[in-house]
């Protein structure tokens, strides 16, 4: 279990690498936390001729406040830092409970945003929550920078609209709306897993009690990261509860199309579909309603 | 006199281990040490057309490419028995398993190697692949052509009336089950440098191979070599649960290789795809028909279990873990009439090998699932019926109607009743009733085994001409250095069972020394002293009879010299705090450091535990002891999802006399997740062509500290008549109850929702499935 030789470049820069992406396009493959990356070199799936380790390019590793008072995650942002972040767990605790969902305590120090986001595993945590939020991807290349939106940005497992040369630079993450609840459910087979399937449940109230603003995102149930618009258009404008969510929960379930695998089968990953949004809407519209904020 | 047994000292292996100061297998590096990687066959079964490696001898750092042709001009077939179900330490003609070793490369790093290794280029021929089992005894497709058959054993064994019982039943009640595919997975995989010197006609083979000095002989005899032309260095070792006894194939290729690339050490450590796929080390695989004949009472009167076991492709040991349940046939109950059934069939699967528990631990499971449906038939509880159903304690020594397997001593229902009142059952099924009303799925289950130990199963291996018969000593020395401390020379491998703590236990109870003044040294094989190392719980017993032995020989020769300091007689003497004294009159001593300065010749003892030869009637006895262990589990079935909690887990055990509670426990409870591994997670799924699924941890599930429950233990102690101190083998009976338990809790919590847990690792969306399909009739 030993990697090909390849050629090993640690830039300081992001123009550095850039340049060097330039240079080698499809020899080439990027180095961040390495989760995915260094075991299929050690199985040799993957044997690019070249390594261009990001690490080292201070720029990529900030999370700030945007503008538009949402949150620009760099590409190097480690997932504990997600979940330990002080603004994450103000704006956005729903990427903070699902950053708590990967892996191990290893994988999360070692794992970044960027990394997990351009691997782009249908069953990852952080593609989903890009494909919930309708988050922009801002990405570098050697024409120069571009925003590629997360309703198109994944085209099938684990493959999106990044060219080789390009990079990940930072993710935007819209502003969640004021007294925003929230719920991340998953389902896997042991604690750390990729999930079986996983719910994501965005959602705010308005003055009338009903449900004025709601994102809904599934992992684990398609090829890519989904985002359930449908269901969301449905349930804008209802007064929340029981049968509501169970009526969602079933349109969910419908709206999927899953697979079967060793882990579980798609009959079951339907249902968990169902019963995981019915956990997450419940969740959310109670957090909703207290107006938490989370500890 | 302070004792020493019986405490929970801190394991004296610990801190060095946990600073990081172990020196495992990969840590070593030697001068001039080249590095090997394998070539695995990515078929199933196909013949082998060619095999060119002229590219990969191209590639730099490379030294030398092998393949299975190179090897058979040197070497035999890997020994197995029966004879004639094996292939080459690189496969010759035929692969039948995915990651069959078909080349391999020497190179200057491992990194050069398997640069080699992918120049390889192999021709197949594809054969059609048998997977199932059942498939394989119909023998339309024969993966060893010169036997004609994929059975590769079969024997029915019958013992008493069984027709008879079974025709005078007040019921039979009859259960399908199936026990998956999983293994001891160490967190160190196996490996072993070989180095053949020329000049001395000497291997020196470093390994982590479990039983090295067991085996050493046969490995041997693979290379060609006398046996004291094989030394066999042992570095510590991360686990192993049986795995690495396979370890020995790897030993007798990289040791064929050394001689071919001769004066310069060879390096092999698998990497965990290997070691999933190729290691030989998969545990049983079995489908059971098992049936019990029942009185009016509920007792059973006459138990048949048919068992067909998939071996994989190749018996590179022996089929044993199908025929050790011989020795614990009926598990802890007096059934008077027993029939079992056995046949072993080759499938295009890596090959079986040891894992922890034996091939009992499956074979028990189907025991305590069919002690639970005779209760649910009878409408009796299961607590009840294994009462009823016990060997009471009268009857020890209890031979088995086997004439197989003797239990030594023991209560069963003393121990039963302790579980029962420690995790007051009474209130749990009244509490579980209650829930069950409010719609809650909760289930309670229990389950009871006998763990044989203390010996091993040559006698039984023997009388089935499975092997040769033969002693299984057990050899310490000890002696009083020159400053005061005392030296254990030690002949067993660890893998971490805590055995050095159990030794400077019993060196400090006999001898009333500190445990801070005993040192406990190891050794290589062919240096005194002696043993076959772990196995068959068999550590305590050993080393109790070893060190009992060798200690009251050394103990006669300190009283001696300090009789002679002192001027009295040594009869007068006794030991006490590092010291020999007067009896009654500690005041008047020597202490141990003088004794053995003054001593003028080595203070020493050596003793060999010649692990008695036990005889029944018709066949050899082949173990000593039997511990006995009740589990009571405690789970919730969640509605939804099928996922299955713990919500509590009691286990009470009887292994005799303990020697270090703490070190008990923890084999016990690292018996308990690899149960649970066996029941909800760990299993080697093969598609239809053969190829592994689970091929990597992503999906070969080995549960984590999240997935284990702790469990509240607590024991009785019953000490066995047989052995030093009242000792008994343990440490692996959680592996043959753990799994029944939580599977007849589970199956309990499910009792009105149509699921029964008799197939093994049980999946949330099977739960899931017969929920719903219950719903819908």
């Amino acid at each position: 279990m030993k990697p090909p030789a390849f050629r090993y470049h640690d830039p300081r820069t992001l123009d550095e690498v850039i340049a060097l992406l330039g240079d080698h396009g499809d020899d080439c493959k990027v180095l961040a936390g390495g989760q995915s990356l260094v075991p299929l070199l050690n199985l040799r799936l993957a044997r690019p001729a070249v390594i261009v380790d990001v690490n080292r390019v201070a720029a990529l590793g900030v999370i700030a406040e945007a503008s538009d008072g949402g949150l620009r995650i760099g590409a190097l942002v480690r997932h504990r830092e997600l979940v330990r972040s002080d603004l994450v767990r103000r704006r956005l605790p729903l990427l903070r409970d699902a950053a708590r969902c990967i892996g191990h305590a290893a994988i999360r120090t070692r794992g970044t945003v960027g990394g997990s986001i351009a691997h782009g595993d249908p069953a990852a945590e952080l593609p989903g929550i890009v494909a919930t939020l309708g988050a922009e991807i801002r990405i570098r290349g050697p024409m120069g920078e571009r925003s590629a939106p997360a309703a198109t940005f994944y085209t099938g497992p684990m493959t999106a609209d990044l060219a080789a040369d390009e990079l990940i630079t930072d993710v935007l993450l819209p502003p969640a709306p004021a007294g925003a609840g929230w719920a991340f459910e998953e389902v896997a087979r042991r604690h750390g897993d990729f999930a079986v399937v996983g719910v994501a449940v965005l959602l705010a109230l308005g003055r009338d009690g009903r449900i004025g603003h709601v994102r809904i995102g599934v992992i684990g149930s398609g090829p890519v990261p989904l985002k359930l618009t449908n269901v969301e258009g449905a349930l804008v404008g209802e007064t929340p509860g029981d049968g509501v969510f169970a009526g969602a929960a079933e349109a969910a379930a419908a709206s999927v199309d899953p697979h079967s695998d060793l882990h579980a089968s798609a009959a079951y990953r339907r249902h968990l579909v169902g019963v995981l949004l019915g956990a997450a809407l419940a969740t959310a519209v109670e957090r909703a309603r207290l107006a938490v904020t989370p500890r | 006199m302070k004792s020493y047994i019986g405490r929970s000292l801190p394991r004296v292996e610990d801190e060095r281990l946990l600073r990081g100061d172990g020196r495992y297998l990969d840590d070593i590096a030697l001068p001039g040490m080249l590095h090997v990687a394998v070539l695995g066959s990515p078929h199933a079964h196909a013949r082998i057309r060619a095999v060119a490696v002229e590219d990969a001898d191209a590639v730099p750092g490379v030294v030398r490419v092998f393949s299975g042709e190179d090897i058979r001009a040197i070497s035999e077939p890997l020994r197995g028995i029966p004879s004639g179900w094996t292939n080459h330490a690189l496969a010759v003609e035929r692969v039948r398993y995915v990651g069959e070793p078909v080349a391999a490369v020497v190179a200057e790093s491992r990194y050069a190697a398997e640069d080699g290794r992918d120049r390889i280029r192999v021709e197949y021929e594809a054969l059609p692949a048998v997977v199932d089992p059942a498939e394989a005894v119909t023998d339309h497709v024969v993966l060893h052509p010169a036997k004609g058959t994929n059975t590769l054993y079969h024997r029915r064994f019958t013992f008493g009336d069984v027709e008879g019982a079974f025709a005078s039943a007040e019921r039979i009640v009859r259960l399908e089950c199936r026990w998956g595919r999983a293994s001891g997975n160490p967190v160190e995989t196996g490996g072993c440098i070989c180095r053949w010197d020329s000049h001395d006609g000497l291997m020196t083979v470093w390994t982590n191979m479990q039983a090295a000095n067991f085996l050493s002989p046969m490995v041997a005899t693979q290379l060609g070599l006398p046996a004291d032309r094989l030394r066999i260095r042992r570095p510590d070792t991360g686990g192993s649960f049986g795995a690495k006894v396979a370890v020995w194939k790897y030993v007798a290729l990289v040791g064929l290789l050394a001689q071919q690339v001769p004066d310069r050490p060879l390096k092999f450590v698998e990497d965990r795809v290997e070691h999933l796929r190729a290691s030989s080390s998969h545990g049983p695989d079995r489908r059971y028909e098992a049936e019990a004949a029942v009185d009016a009472g509920g007792r059973v009167t006459a138990l048949r279990v048919k068992c067909l076991d998939d071996l994989g492709a190749y018996s590179e040991r022996r089929p044993g873990m199908a025929v050790k349940p011989l020795t614990g046939l009926s598990g802890c109950y007096e059934i008077p009439a027993l029939e079992y059934d056995v046949r072993c069939v080759v499938t295009n699967k890596c090959p079986q090998g040891a894992y922890r528990g034996f091939g009992i631990h499956a074979h028990n499971f189907v025991v305590e699932r069919l002690m639970d449906t005779v209760a649910g038939e009878l409408g009796l509880d299961p607590v009840a019926v294994r009462l009823r159903n016990f060997i009471p304690p009268e009857r020890f020594p209890y031979v088995l109607p086997t004439r197989l397997g003797r239990y030594d001593s023991g209560d069963y229902p003393k121990l039963l009743r302790h579980l029962c009142d420690v995790a007051d059952y009474a209130r749990l099924r009244a509490w579980q009733a209650e829930e069950r009303v409010k719609g809650r799925l909760v289930g309670i289950g229990v389950a009871t085994t006998v763990e044989i130990g203390g010996y091993f199963d040559n006698a039984l291996y023997a009388a089935l001409d499975l092997g040769p018969a033969g002693p299984i000593p057990e050899q310490v020395k000890v002696g009083l250095a020159a400053d005061g401390h005392v030296d254990v020379h030690v002949g067993y491998g660890s893998e971490g069972q805590g055995q050095d703590t159990v030794v400077t236990q019993l060196v400090a109870h006999v001898l009333q020394v500190d445990p801070e003044q005993i040192r406990v040294h190891h050794h290589d094989s062919g240096d005194v002293p002696n043993s076959f190392g772990t196995g068959g719980s068999r550590m305590a017993v050993a080393l109790a009879g070893a060190l009992g032995g060798a200690l009251a020989a050394l103990g006669r020769q300190i009283l001696d010299h300090a009789g002679r300091l002192l001027e009295r007689s040594p009869a007068e003497l006794e030991l006490d705090a590092q010291r020999a004294v007067v009896r009654g009159r500690p005041e008047i001593g020597v202490d141990l450091k003088r004794i053995a300065s003054q001593a003028g010749a080595p203070i020493e003892a050596q003793y060999t535990w010649p692990a008695p030869e036990l005889r029944g009637d018709e066949f050899p006895l082949s173990y000593l002891t039997a511990a006995c262990a009740a589990h009571l589990v405690v789970v919730e079935v969640l509605p939804t999802t099928g996922q299955v909690r713990f919500l509590d887990y009691h286990i009470a055990e009887d292994c005799g006399t303990v020697l270090n509670p703490q070190v008990v426990d923890g084999m016990t409870q690292g018996a308990v997740a690899q149960g649970i591994g066996q029941a909800l997670y760990e299993q080697y799924l093969y598609d239809d062509e053969g190829q592994l699924l689970t091929g990597s941890w992503m999906d070969y599930l080995v549960p984590t500290a999240c997935e284990v429950p702790a469990t509240k233990k607590s024991r009785i102690v019953t000490p066995s008549p047989y052995t030093a101190f009242g000792v008994k083998g343990t440490g692996e009976s959680a592996m043959n109850t753990t799994p029944a338990a939580v599977a007849n809790a589970i199956t309990d919590a499910l009792q009105d929702r149509g699921f029964a847990a008799n197939a093994l690792p049980v999946r949330p969306d099977a739960i899931w499935a017969a929920m719903r399909a219950a719903g819908r009739r």
